[in-house]
């Protein structure tokens, strides 16, 4: 962590801004913030850990009052920091939450903590988080370490440097777990436990697959199984023997079954050729008896096959015997159809058939033709009755409407009366609405006169009175002109000007001018009286006028009211309007009344014009009727003269029609029939002379004879069989008599069958018995090979994991410090810690002795009983050389613990950067700050640490101090001087308020 | 002109806490009778009077006490400061001293001014030049380089100026810095700006005589440049040194004989060597007993206990205890070099607190939980 800029507003005791070039103050390596005391040294430290972690270090975090006193009060308190971690550029910007005076009204409000991270990539700043956690979280991974933590190791705070010296074990193993994350080995540990646990599960199951496999084998050896162990499984013989025993088994079945199955097939062969013999022997016996037999049956069949051969003759002729049969049935049917035609035709002579029909057909036309003029008579007829009825009705409807034109006049009559009775009532209706006028007009005018008598009254009073009031005013003008005139010679002489001429007498010497009486009236004094005068002239004439205007009103009022008052005509009016109300009755009545009249005589007119069209009506309907009887009669006279031409008709015409007709169609069936039965009969006739001659050529000799002789299928069928099966019956007794075979064993004795049959059985039983065995034995031992395969494997999988297993334990159990074999029962996270811990102090011994000649040592002994005998302690103890006993560290002088925590804080920084390098911690400490501590130490104790710290600069770490001490002013070249502001404000001097600091260089 | 160079007197300073000031006051008692006895012309103490910038009381004392007696001698005195001694303080009331015959330069200012002597055969110039820090000066002359080399260049153009203005003037310089040539000792304080420190002799060209301080031994680098060292022993590093002082006699060309006048040991610096009961009872180091000695103990094994306690017994002048080789306790786990994997970690582990190496199929199975538990992701930080 290299500081590049530090800039404080507002914090600690800076009231304003100071910058701070890290720069330029790290350039040798070694710089000091010096200064008076409370001038703000420590500030700036506090500062630069506030702006990475937003803490102070030490107990001033308690009291979280970063914010400067005596700043502006809307001066914000902010820290920014410019600081490379590793090999990026960070900027962190931070604010505590600070009072800031509220930007409207009084008071303040509380502005929140904030922080700010943003990176360097390239020429910019990109912006990282705003959060306060996000920030917070950020700075621990890039620096590896908490506040805490920075605080023990990179930043020694004042007073408590010697935390990290004196911390119990827990504490420092925590700062060193985290610096150089050995959180890494407590994760190998864990793989190695679980993976312990993995291979025992691995382990075991094929340990009892192992089992299961020697159980089956024993189940199948019928043998109980050792248990296996993983050495002795290996060169266990008694598989092998297992194996053996099966195999010599299963050989020696296979053996007998052979032997028994060989007894088996000779005996079956001796049966089989002693079968043969009999069977030969049987044949001969049974052919020579079938043969008598077909002898004997010789003589029954020549006669049969004569038989044959006739119904062979025989059947052509049964074929036309057939056809002539048939031909006598057609005659029959044809015979049968003859006499039901003439039945029905009436007939009984064929022969007459055509000469009937003819007469037929001829009164049939006949009857046709009178039919359309039957159907003009019943048309001709119809009409007729029609046309009378037309008549009649017309002649009622004349009579309706003669009823109807007697009533119409009388009311045409009615309503004309009542139109003129109307009417006249009607027309007085205009002069009454102007008579309501007239009356309305003066009840007003009555009204009117009322009101203006009491207006003259009032305003003839009021006239009275301003004649008496301008009397008085006349009077009191006069009075006044008269006091004017006694008077007037004052007024002249107080026109009088010195040296001016008297009006009077032109003198211009006055001697004793005239003086105002008490009661003088001057001009103004009479204008006034005759002004009043005037206006009450005036008001008079206005009152006058008003009255004189009232009278003449009241006039006119009486002259329209006619001499009556209100009251009278009120009721004149009432009077007229009814008159008239009742007169616009009457005139809507007439006007009602006369269009009532005009529709009553149109309805008159109506009338008589439609009872003469009905008249004429009347009139046709009568002619209309005359002719269609005439067009009737001549209608029936022609249909009588064509019935009598068709030879008279009883009855209906369409009946006799009909009748004829059918009498027609009958005739022409039985003219067919009778064809029909000629023909018949001589188809007949010719198929029995033809089957007659047919048989005589046949070679019989008639008809009868060849009829006879026809056999039926199923005869003929049979016969022939029966010719058949003698004539292979004797063919196969030869071949069988033929055979060699059955010639030799007729020659032989019948062999001994049953004697064979049952030494046969026992064969068999036996080779039964011994495959049977033979399959048995060969299964266990295959099953056994099987088996002691399977054996084999799983062993082979076994061992192995068994390896594993136990390999897997001990590393596991080594890791986790508990196995036996731990000589220093320390676990690896808890070895790693202390072989850190031991390269830490063997850095820090490289410091230490140069700084306390040699004398002091720091050791770490993992061994060392730890508060409460925990393994792998983390202790540290100070060894003195000279004496080579060892202290803890708290029993040190102040002066040495400081020395001895220097040491520890250069040891520890060492080795974070050479494992840096290593990438195994995260970020190099390569900038140190001791906040005071030189103060506790001696002149040579002080030279042989500024020796050490002047050594560190060639390495390239950076180290801050903080000290008041004089010589160190003197020996560091670099220094920030750091001066308090002038004490209570601003004093006109410039002098800022808050602390500065200044950039000092070499001794200068 | 008989030149006595001394330098590097470092009042006040301590060895490993042993007080020295009455050595210094003695050699101080001894560079008087010097003075008087060799007839010296003129002192030069090249820087380093003091140990530290503030000295303690007696050792200031003890200066003040030195220069009155050198102002009250034959000789001339020139001091110039070093870079242990506060330039400031040090030249506190110089130029009212000047006219005492005392010459105390410290300041960068005066650079360039000489100090006028003359002897029988001319004038003699003596430029001082104190400690010059880079940094200091680099602003106030303007230097382009930040290094003692630069500086003193530019103090050199400064002296060769002045000199030119003094054709046939023999010239004395003063300087405090480190010339090539010259060995360090333990005691000296580091002054290397931007990791250099080293001067080359070219840097003096042009000068008569150059005396240099700031080394502890006693050096030669040439026929003119020299380095008188310290007058005691400062840490035990110079415990083969032969101290003392050079003794010049310029001659009227400029040529310069010197020889070295060794300064009285008070009490000499041992450094012994065994095991603590050897180191006690052998009978050769009897010369030692009344030495400073610096013991270093190679007894196996634990520490002896009341090491010190022990060895003062014989040697109540021990100062420092040293230990060849490492304690070892038996049960702390072995030191592993730096920069070991995760892996060999593991099997460093497994070969400790077992006391048997992994095998083959161990190390495989260490190397895959290494491997299975790499580095966690969640630790990276964001780019």
């Amino acid at each position: 962590m290299r500081v590049h800029r530090l800039e404080v507003t507002a914090f600690g005791p800076f009231a304003e801004t100071v910058v701070v070039d890290g720069d330029a103050l790290a350039a040798d390596g070694l710089f000091l913030l010096s200064g008076p005391t409370g001038a703000g040294k420590s500030s700036v430290l506090d500062a630069i850990c506030f702006a990475l972690y937003g803490a102070v270090p030490g107990r001033r975090n308690e009291a979280r009052a970063l914010r400067c006193d005596r700043s502006d009060p809307g001066l914000a308190t902010r820290v920014v920091l410019d600081v490379s971690l590793g090999d990026r550029r960070y900027r962190f910007t931070r604010s505590p939450a600070w009072e800031r005076p509220k930007k409207r009204g009084d008071g303040t409000t509380t502005q929140q903590a904030s922080a700010s991270v943003q990176q360097r990539v390239g020429e910019t700043w990109r912006h990282e988080t705003n959060r306060l956690d996000e920030a917070g979280d950020l700075v621990g991974r890039l620096l590896g370490m908490t506040c805490s933590q920075f605080c023990q190791v990179a930043m020694l705070p004042q007073g408590e440097f010697s935390t990290f010296l004196q911390a119990r074990s827990d504490d420092r193993q925590q700062v060193l777990a985290q610096l150089f994350r050995t959180d890494r080995y407590d994760r190998i540990a864990a793989w190695l436990v679980e993976h312990r646990r993995a291979t025992r599960r691995t382990e075991e199951a094929a340990r009892v697959a192992v089992d299961a496999v020697r159980h089956r084998l024993g189940e199948a050896a019928g043998t109980v199984p050792g248990d296996a162990s993983p050495e002795g499984v290996l060169d266990d013989g008694w598989l092998a023997d297992l194996r053996a025993s099966t195999a010599r088994a299963a050989d020696v079945a296979r053996d007998e079954d052979a032997a028994a199955h060989a007894t088996l097939d000779a005996t079956r062969a001796e049966l089989e050729s002693g079968l043969a013999t009999a069977r030969a022997q049987e044949a001969h016996t049974s052919a020579r008896a079938r043969q008598h037999v077909l002898d004997a049956a010789a003589p029954q069949r020549h006669r049969e096959a004569a038989r044959l051969d006739a119904a062979r003759r025989a059947a052509p002729i049964a074929l036309l015997d057939a056809q002539a049969a048939a031909a006598e049935a057609d005659l029959a049917v044809a015979r049968r159809r003859w006499s039901a035609a003439a039945g029905r035709a009436g007939v009984t002579d064929p022969d007459a058939v055509d000469g009937a029909l003819q007469e037929c057909r001829r009164r049939l036309g006949r009857l046709l033709d009178a039919r359309p003029a039957e159907t003009e008579l019943g048309t001709a007829r119809a009409d007729a009755a029609r046309a009378a009825r037309a008549t009649e009705a017309a002649r009622a409807a004349l009579a309706r409407a003669d009823d109807a034109l007697a009533a119409l006049p009388a009311r045409v009559e009615e309503l004309a009366e009542e139109h003129t009775r109307l009417g006249a009532v009607a027309a007085g209706l205009p002069g009454l609405l102007e008579a309501g006028a007239r009356a309305r007009d003066a009840r007003r005018a009555a009204r009117t006169v009322v009101e203006l008598e009491a207006l003259l009254v009032e305003a003839t009073a009021l006239a009275d009175d301003a004649r008496e009031l301008k009397h008085a005013r006349h009077e009191a003008w006069l009075a006044v002109r008269e006091a004017r005139l006694e008077g007037i010679a004052a007024e002249l002489a107080g026109g009088l000007a010195v040296g001016g001429h008297c009006p009077v007498c032109g003198s211009c010497d006055h001697p004793r001018p005239a003086t105002r009486g008490a009661d003088a009236v001057d001009l103004a004094a009479e204008r006034r009286a005759r002004a009043s005068l005037d206006d009450a002239e005036s008001a008079l004439l206005a009152h006058t006028d008003r009255v004189q205007g009232l009278r003449v009103r009241l006039a006119g009022a009486r002259e329209g009211a006619g001499g009556h008052d209100e009251a009278w005509w009120q009721q004149e009016q009432e009077r007229l309007e009814q008159a008239t109300t009742a007169a616009t009755v009457a005139r809507n009545g007439a006007a009602r009344a006369l269009r009532a009249l005009a529709e009553a005589e149109g309805a008159l007119t109506a009338a008589r014009e439609h009872r003469s069209g009905l008249a004429s009506e009347v009139a046709a309907a009568e002619t209309a009727e005359r002719s269609a009887r005439t067009a009737a009669d001549d209608a029936e006279r022609r249909l009588r003269a064509l019935l009598d031409a068709a030879g008279g008709l009883t009855g209906a015409l369409e009946e006799a029609v009909t009748v004829t007709g059918a009498q027609e169609a009958a005739l022409e069936a039985a003219q067919r029939a009778a064809g029909e039965l000629a023909t018949a009969r001589a188809q007949a006739a010719r198929s029995l002379a033809h089957a007659e001659a047919s048989a005589v050529a046949h070679r019989f000799d008639d008809l009868a004879a060849a009829r006879a002789a026809v056999l039926d299928d199923a005869e003929r069928g049979r016969l022939e069989a029966a010719a058949q099966a003698h004539r292979d019956g004797l063919r196969e007794v030869h071949a069988v008599l033929a055979d060699p075979v059955v010639r030799a064993a007729a020659t032989e004795d019948a062999p001994d069958l049953a004697a064979t049959r049952a030494r046969l059985a026992a064969a068999e039983a036996m080779a039964r018995d011994a495959a049977t065995r033979a399959a048995q034995a060969r299964e266990r031992r295959d099953r056994v090979d099987v088996l002691a395969g399977q054996h084999d494997a799983a062993v082979a999988a076994w061992l192995p994991a068994a390896e594993a297993a136990r390999r897997a334990e001990a590393l596991a159990d080594l890791a986790t410090g508990r196995s036996a074999d731990n000589r220093l029962r320390l676990s690896l996270s808890a070895y790693v810690l202390s072989w850190r811990l031991g390269q830490v102090v063997d850095a820090a011994n490289v410091r230490l002795a140069p700084m306390t000649d040699g004398r002091f040592t720091l050791l770490h002994d993992a061994a060392l009983p730890t508060r409460g005998g925990r393994r792998g302690g983390l202790d540290l103890v100070v060894r003195d050389e000279w004496s080579g006993a060892a202290r803890a560290p708290v029993t040190l002088s102040g002066g040495e613990t400081f020395v001895v925590s220097l040491a520890l804080a250069l040891g520890l920084a060492d080795v974070v950067s050479q494992e840096a390098a290593a990438d195994a911690v995260g970020v190099d400490i390569d900038t140190l700050f001791v906040d005071e501590g030189f103060g506790s130490l001696d002149a040579d104790t002080l030279e042989d640490v500024m020796g050490v710290l002047d050594d560190l600069r060639a390495g390239g770490r950076v180290v801050g101090v903080v000290s008041h001490v004089e010589s160190m002013r003197e020996r560091i070249g670099r220094r920030l001087e750091v001066t308090p502001g002038s004490a209570g404000g601003a004093d006109g001097d410039g002098g800022a308020r808050g602390s500065r600091v200044r950039l000092v260089v070499a001794g200068a | 002109m008989r030149i006595l160079h001394t330098s590097d007197w470092h009042l006040g300073r301590s060895l490993h806490r042993a007080d020295l000031l009455g050595h210094q006051a003695a050699y101080v008692d001894h560079l008087l009778e010097v003075v008087e006895a060799e007839e010296v012309d003129l002192v030069v103490v090249a820087g380093d009077v003091f140990d530290r910038a503030l000295p303690p009381v007696d050792a200031v004392a003890l200066a003040d006490d030195t220069l009155a007696r050198l102002a009250a001698s034959r000789a001339t005195v020139v001091i110039s400061s070093g870079n242990h001694d506060s330039a400031r303080r040090l030249g506190f009331g110089s130029r009212v001293m000047d006219a005492a015959g005392l010459h105390v330069r410290t300041r960068p200012e005066d650079v360039g001014r000489a100090v006028e002597l003359a002897d029988a055969h001319g004038p003699v110039v003596v430029h001082a030049l104190p400690y010059l820090d880079p940094d200091a000066v680099r602003g106030a002359w303007g230097l382009t380089g930040r290094s003692h080399e630069v500086a003193l260049d530019a103090a050199m153009t400064r002296v060769r100026a002045d000199l030119a203005g003094r054709p046939g003037a023999r010239s004395v310089v003063l300087a405090h810095a480190f010339v090539a040539g010259g060995r360090p000792s333990d005691s000296e304080r580091d002054i290397a700006v931007g990791g250099i420190s080293v001067v080359p002799t070219s840097v003096f060209d042009g000068v008569d005589h150059v005396a240099l301080g700031h080394l502890h031994g006693a050096h030669t680098l040439t026929e003119r440049i020299r380095y008188s060292g310290s007058p005691l022993a400062y840490s035990f590093s110079e415990a083969g040194h032969t101290k003392g002082s050079w003794l010049v006699d310029l001659a009227a060309d400029g040529s310069s004989t010197a020889t070295f006048v060794p300064a009285p040991v008070p009490r000499p610096l041992a450094r012994i060597r065994g095991d603590l009961a050897d180191l006690l009872a052998d009978p050769d180091l009897a010369g030692h007993e009344g030495s400073w000695v610096e013991a270093t103990l190679t007894d196996a094994g634990p520490r002896p206990a009341g090491a010190m306690e022990r060895l003062r017994t014989r040697f109540p002048h021990a100062l420092v205890l040293a230990f060849d080789a490492p304690a070892s306790t038996g049960s702390r786990p072995r030191v592993v070099r730096p920069g070991r994997s995760a892996h060999d970690v593991t099997l460093d582990f497994v070969a400790d607190v077992r006391g048997l190496g992994a095998d083959d199929a161990e190390a495989a199975l260490l190397a895959s939980a290494c491997d299975a538990c790499a580095e966690d992701p969640t630790q990276d930080v964001p780019a």
